[in-house]
């Protein structure tokens, strides 16, 4: 179904746009649950690197994850603009370390296009595509597959050791 | 069929589970008391109604089968087919039968299972009762269910048992003292102790305690066990002066005449049945909700205990920065009757999810039956606080713990009637299985009158086996040493046995309870008694927990695994092998600083002031800690994507203050450190 972005019908995107390192990314807004400032982050001994650790989200305790550091792009450095990006999907519920939540985008969906074969430190299995808005390049990440790749990843890193 | 079967099927599973429940009751019930009409009626209630819902479903070999068997017991019920031990054995088949395709039909199935077998005994078992005799090793019991159509107690008729086993005349013998009797009690005494130069007289009519006080008109009714004949017996009692009227009979033919005793029976199963009425018109009060609502509701409740705390620390912090002001005490006010409220509130949602631990105890009666003839024993089961309530959690959970420790009192503890009888015991042994509530916790306890726990025994065992250095050993008291027994691997009886040592031990027992934030403890005497007390929390949503600082993070230790904190004294830690040790009641245990487990940043930089002594599977250890917080009840949250596969921790909760401290399980902690690996396949 999500591979049909491509390739059916013209429709529109909407996408919560944030920046890690320099690069600008976006994730589809339906899975975006809501953008909370940084607070107290619970540290969780032996949990892989990524994992900063865990918030109270209204009750709820809330895995957090430092996307530059899942990207292997260095640690996230905190500042007014950081942001915690809550986005749910099949019932797992994550946060999101970023450096700045830029805009919410609309654009169409046949000016997104397929990602090129190599991309700076993601892995390109979670990339839905590339969007150039504005001379801008924006990155649409795979939710979906990004918590299944997780699954895995995260174990096997657990595995490791890391 | 034209119904969908499975829309239906889900209320005929959940319907016939608790007839089968009910079927299997009435049947122990009428096991002990072929007379309890009550228990037939009830019998072919269950079977009715299961014939009538599965054929309806179109589970018809079910149906048929179900059919035979209340056909069988219509008979028994319409009194054409007296009841005996091979028909109430049938009928236990027959319920595990039917339970059989109720599992079947559970898995998808349409529960068609070949019953032929089965149903042949039934027809034979109704055309012949008399050809079906049970095999001779059996026999005795039978005898014991056919004439015991009067008032004896299973401590009774285990006496008569016992004395046909031996071949011995078991005699009912009824007699009357002159009218106007001066001395009722002496001449009585003097009766009964004549007799008891003849054999053993275990029972009288009215009660010796009644005897002794002159509680009687004139009639009295001894019971005997004898070598000597019924003329011998009589000439006996009839060479008493103030004696008339004696009678002898043999205790089969006694039995009719006590028919007449009955009748107070039948005043209490009145009253039995007046309290019936009343629980079923309880019942109709009640109705299904899917434990997922529950559980809903109770994370509503959990955010609310949150914000209770965290309210009521706001309160007092705005209170101490406008102190005096009208709206601050109104705000105290209401912090502190919401506090109030959403206490009764959680109580409330707690109750919902508990159930009497009746739902497991129920099929113990079964168990106990079944083991005791398997092992050739005799068994008083004695049950009580089978009302007690206890979160549905753990109920799903601690069947099994306490299936295994009722095997291990009826194998290991419980002795044969030979060797109970020649070390002065009743031959019948006693195993007692009690519930009761005990602030905030559920205390079940299993006692068997056995052999106990041999103290040296244990000693030896655990030298052969390596488990505990020698020197300690013989340090050890023998509570101490009894804890031994939790340790894995470690299994006192010399053999191994049907019944139990399957190579799960007491060690797995250990660490389901654990598991659901429970314990268990043994308390034992040699030749007397042995009890294990498994003590759990009413509810595993919400535990008492002591919080406790490692540098600046917070962790809550959960209560039942504490066993002491103290003040860390530099010179009671020792190193052996650059291992950090203590020593906590006469054992020496491994000191762990929990900020190099769970690596703290800047750990080098603080200092541990406090010792925790936790119990974990295997053996207790000590951990370091900076600083202890104080108890407090923590609610337990799931920790979620990924974390949620780090070893050592049950979950998070969210203190006061509105941060999140983890909650650290020690089993898997510990066994994590062991290990070296901290991850959680699958």
């Amino acid at each position: 179904m999500e591979k049909d972005v491509l390739t059916s019908d013209v429709y529109e995107i909407q996408l919560v746009v944030f920046k890690l390192a320099k690069e600008f990314y976006g994730i589809e807004i339906s899975s975006v649950q809501e953008i909370i400032k940084i607070q107290d982050i619970t540290r969780v001994p032996k949990a892989p690197g990524f994992v900063e650790g865990v918030i109270n989200l209204r009750g709820k305790i809330v895995p957090v994850v430092d996307l530059r550091r899942r990207f292997e792009l260095g640690q996230t450095e905190r500042t007014k603009d950081t942001r915690v990006i809550v986005v749910e999907t099949s019932g797992n519920i994550v946060g999101f370390i970023v450096d700045l939540v830029t805009e919410i985008l609309r654009f169409s969906s046949d000016s997104l296009e397929p990602p090129p074969p190599i991309f700076s430190g993601i892995d390109a299995e979670y990339i839905k595509g590339v969007a150039k808005v504005d001379e801008r390049l924006i990155v649409l990440l795979d939710i979906n597959l990004m918590f299944k790749g997780e699954e895995e990843d995260g174990l096997k890193m657990l595995e490791a050791g890391k | 069929m034209d119904i969908d079967v499975n829309e239906y099927r889900s209320i005929f599973l959940e319907e016939t589970k608790e007839l089968i429940e009910q079927f299997e009751k009435s049947l122990l019930e009428l096991e002990k008391q072929p007379n309890n009409t009550d228990a037939i009626q009830s019998l072919f209630r269950a079977a009715h109604t299961i014939k009538g819902s599965s054929s309806s479903l179109g589970f018809d070999s079910l149906a048929k089968f179900t059919h035979s068997l209340e056909s069988l017991m219509d008979m028994v019920r319409s009194s054409k087919l007296s009841l005996n031990q091979n028909i109430i054995n049938i009928l236990f088949k027959g319920l595990d039968f039917i339970q059989e395709a109720v599992d079947d039909i559970e898995e998808g199935h349409n529960g068609d299972i070949d019953s032929s077998e089965l149903v042949s005994l039934i027809e034979k078992a109704k055309t012949s009762p008399s050809e079906l005799s049970i095999p001779s090793g059996d026999s005795v019991i039978e005898k014991n269910v056919v004439h015991s159509l009067d008032v004896l107690n299973e401590v009774e008729t285990g006496v008569i048992n016992e004395a046909f086993i031996k071949g011995l005349n078991v005699f009912v013998v009824k007699f009357s003292l002159a009218q106007g009797c001066q001395m009722k009690y002496p001449r009585a005494y003097m009766v009964l102790k004549s007799l008891e130069q003849l054999g053993e007289i275990f029972k009288t009519l009215p009660a010796v305690t009644e005897i002794e006080q002159e509680k009687f008109d004139l009639d009295l009714t001894y019971y005997i066990v004898t070598k000597s004949t019924e003329e011998e017996i009589k000439n006996v009692v009839q060479g008493i002066a103030e004696v008339e009227m004696v009678e002898v009979l043999p205790y089969e033919s006694a039995r009719t005449e006590q028919i007449q005793s009955l009748s107070q029976e039948n005043i209490e199963k009145d009253e039995k049945s007046e309290i019936k009425v009343k629980t079923d018109f309880k019942k109709s009060q009640t109705i299904r909700i899917s434990v997922e609502r529950l559980d809903n509701l109770m994370n509503l409740v959990g955010e609310l205990v949150i914000d209770r705390t965290r309210l009521i620390k706001i309160s007092e912090d705005v209170g101490e920065a406008l102190s005096g002001s009208d709206s601050v005490t109104s705000l105290t006010e209401v912090t502190t009757h919401m506090g109030r409220t959403i206490n009764l509130l959680q109580d409330e949602i707690l109750r919902t999810r508990m159930l009497p631990v009746s739902h497991i105890f129920e099929r113990f009666p079964r168990l106990v039956r079944d083991l005791s003839h398997q092992l050739n024993k005799q068994i008083d089961f004695i049950v009580s606080g089978e009302e007690t309530e206890l979160d549905k959690s753990i109920i799903d959970e601690i069947g099994e713990p306490l299936v295994h420790l009722i095997r291990n009192s009826l194998d290991h503890g419980v002795e044969s009637p030979e060797e109970r009888k020649s070390k002065g015991k009743s031959e019948r042994g006693k195993l007692k299985l009690s519930a009761k509530q005990e602030e905030g916790y559920v205390v079940i306890q299993i006692e068997d009158d056995g052999r106990g726990l041999d103290p040296d025994k244990i000693r030896e065992k655990a030298k052969k086996r390596d488990i505990v250095s020698p020197n300690i050993l013989d340090q050890m008291d023998d509570q101490a040493l009894f804890e031994l027994l939790f340790l894995p691997g470690f299994s006192t009886a010399d053999k191994v046995s049907e019944v139990s040592g399957r190579g799960v031990g007491l060690d797995v027992v250990k660490s389901v309870v654990e598991r659901l934030n429970g314990s268990v403890s043994l308390i034992s005497k040699l030749g007397e008694y042995t009890r294990f007390t498994l003590k759990f929390p009413l509810t595993l949503a919400i535990i008492q927990a002591l919080l406790v600082k490692v540098g600046k993070e917070v962790y809550a230790l959960p209560l039942n695994v504490v066993l002491e904190t103290r003040f860390l004294e530099e010179e009671e830690v020792q190193s052996i092998q650059s291992q950090q040790v203590t020593l906590f009641r006469g054992e020496v245990l491994p000191v762990l600083r929990l900020a190099d487990i769970f690596e703290t940043p800047g750990k080098q930089d603080f200092n541990e002031n406090f010792l925790v002594v936790v119990s974990t599977s295997d053996k207790n250890v000590v951990l370091s800690v900076s600083d202890l917080i104080g108890n407090s009840e923590v609610v337990i949250k799931p920790l979620g994507y990924i974390v949620n596969r780090v070893k050592g921790f049950f979950g998070a909760t969210i203190l006061g203050d509105g941060r999140v401290a983890l909650i650290v399980d020690t089993v898997s902690l510990m066994s994590a450190v062991k290990e070296k690996n901290f991850i959680k396949v699958g």
